[in-house]
C-alpha cells in the first residue's frame, strides 16, 4: 500500500509484525499471544536509530548554522555485507541526486535496496528534520554491517552435507544538509617527499644542550 | 614331493601315516633298483593357502590413485591475513566505477542512460501498445486472422482520412497521446 511505501522500514515492520512469526517469537518468547501487538516501541532501537533523537541546545546568534544530520538505516537485508560494501563505497561523499542516479543504473541487488533507503531518508529529512531543499543533501557516511546469520544444511551428493550460512546485512546512511564537500587532493609523491624532509628537519638531539 | 598343508589335524595325521607306509613300501620294493623317478604328490581336496603375492611391482605399473595424487595438489601454505585480503578486495580495479553517461530524458524528466531508451517513456509506450493489441485481438477473434492490409489506430473524435482507404481501422476509446503522432 502507498502508506507502507512512504513510511519508514521500522514502522512497516511493526505494522506487519504478524507476517514474520520468527521475529515476534524472538522478541516476546514468554507470552506468544501478546505478539499481535508488536510495534516499534517494543523492538529494541539500535544505536543508529537513536542518533536521530539527540537535541542540541539552541545556537547563539553569532554561531554558524549547524547543518542538519539525518541518520537512517535498514536492518536484516538479504544480501552480503561485503557485496553491499562496494555500493556503500560508491556513494560515499556524493550528493543525494548523484547517488540516486548511480544506483538507478547499477545492476546489483543491493542498489535497489539502498535507493529505497536514500529516498526514505530524504523524505524523513524534509518532513521531520527541517531540511528546506531535498536536493541540498549529501551523503556524509554510508556503511554496512553484519546482520543475523542463519545456518542451514546444504545437501550434496552421496549423502554428504555442508552447513551454509544465510547471510544478511544492515545498511546505515547519514545525510547532511549542504553541498558535498570537495574531494581531497590525491597525495602526490612530491607531497610525500616534502613531508619526509620536514620530518627529518624537525628532529632534535636528546639529552644534550 | 609337494607337501600340502591340510587344515584338518586328524586328516593330516592320517595322511602322514599313509604316506609313511607308502614310502616304506616303495623303498622296500625298489631297494635293489634305482630311486623311483616319479614323486607321488598328495592330492587333497582342501583349500590351499598360497602366500600373499608381493604387490610392489604391480602398483608401480598402475596410475597413482587419488590418495597419492593429493600430495601433489596445490594448497595454500599460509592463511591470508585480513590486510592482504583487504588490499585485494579494495583495490580500484574491484571498486564500482562511477558512470558518466547518465542524462535527463527531455520528455518525462526521469534519468536515462545516453545510449538507452528512457525506461519511463518505454513503459508508457509498452502499455499503450498492449491496449492496441487487445483491441486487435478482439477484432480478429482468433489466431491466423490477420488481414493482408495495413492497420491504422484512431483515437476519440478522429475520422479516417483519404490516405486511410482500404486500411484496417482500430478504435481506441481515449484521447490521442501526445507522443503518438498522426500521419
Amino acid at each position: 500500500s502507498l502508506r507502507c511505501v512512504l513510511a519508514g522500514g521500522a514502522w512497516v515492520r511493526g505494522l506487519l509484525g504478524w507476517v514474520r512469526p520468527e521475529r515476534w517469537l524472538a522478541s516476546s518468547s514468554l507470552f506468544p499471544l501478546s505478539c499481535i501487538h508488536t510495534s516499534t516501541s517494543l523492538q529494541k532501537l539500535g544505536k543508529w536509530e537513536k542518533k536521530n533523537r539527540i537535541v542540541y541546545p539552541p545556537q547563539l546568534p553569532g554561531e554558524p548554522r549547524r547543518p542538519a544530520e539525518i541518520h537512517h538505516c535498514r536492518r536484516d537485508i538479504k544480501y552480503s555485507k561485503d557485496k553491499m560494501w562496494y555500493l556503500a563505497k560508491l556513494i560515499k561523499g556524493m550528493s543525494i541526486d548523484q547517488a540516486l542516479a548511480q544506483l538507478e543504473f547499477n545492476d546489483k541487488k543491493g542498489a535497489k535496496v539502498i535507493k529505497e533507503v536514500l529516498l526514505e531518508a530524504q523524505e524523513m529529512a524534509v518532513r521531520n528534520h527541517n531540511v528546506e531543499f531535498k536536493s541540498n543533501l549529501h551523503i556524509a557516511e554510508s556503511m554496512t554491517g553484519r546482520g543475523r546469520y542463519a545456518k542451514r544444511i546444504r545437501y550434496h551428493g552421496k549423502g554428504m552435507f555442508g552447513i551454509m550460512k544465510i547471510v544478511r546485512c544492515h545498511y546505515f546512511v547519514k545525510l547532511v544538509e549542504g553541498p558535498p564537500p570537495p574531494p581531497e587532493p590525491r597525495r602526490t609523491g612530491f607531497d610525500q617527499a616534502k613531508e619526509y624532509v620536514q620530518q627529518l628537519r624537525s628532529r632534535t638531539l636528546v639529552n644534550t644542550l | 614331493l609337494v607337501l600340502v598343508f591340510s587344515p584338518l589335524p586328524r586328516l593330516r595325521g592320517l595322511l602322514q601315516r599313509c604316506w609313511g607306509r607308502l614310502e616304506r613300501d616303495v623303498l622296500s620294493g625298489l631297494s635293489g633298483g634305482q630311486s623311483p623317478p616319479w614323486g607321488p604328490a598328495l592330492a587333497v581336496q582342501a583349500p590351499v593357502f598360497l602366500p600373499q603375492p608381493v604387490n610392489d611391482t604391480g602398483e608401480s605399473n598402475e596410475a597413482p590413485s587419488l590418495l597419492d595424487s593429493i600430495l601433489w595438489m596445490a594448497a595454500p601454505k599460509k592463511r591470508r591475513t585480513i590486510e592482504v585480503n583487504r588490499c585485494r578486495r579494495r583495490n580500484p580495479q574491484k571498486l564500482i566505477k562511477v558512470k558518466t553517461n547518465i542524462d535527463v530524458c527531455p520528455e518525462c524528466g526521469n534519468l536515462k542512460q545516453k545510449h538507452v531508451l528512457c525506461g519511463y517513456c518505454y513503459a508508457k509506450v509498452k502499455a499503450e501498445t498492449r491496449m492496441i493489441r487487445m483491441e486487435i485481438r478482439k477484432k480478429e477473434g482468433g489466431p491466423f486472422n490477420a488481414p493482408t492490409v495495413e492497420t491504422v489506430v484512431l483515437y476519440d473524435g478522429e475520422k479516417p482520412t483519404v490516405k486511410d482507404e482500404g486500411k484496417r481501422i482500430i478504435e481506441r476509446a481515449r484521447k490521442r497521446p501526445s507522443w503518438f503522432v498522426q500521419n
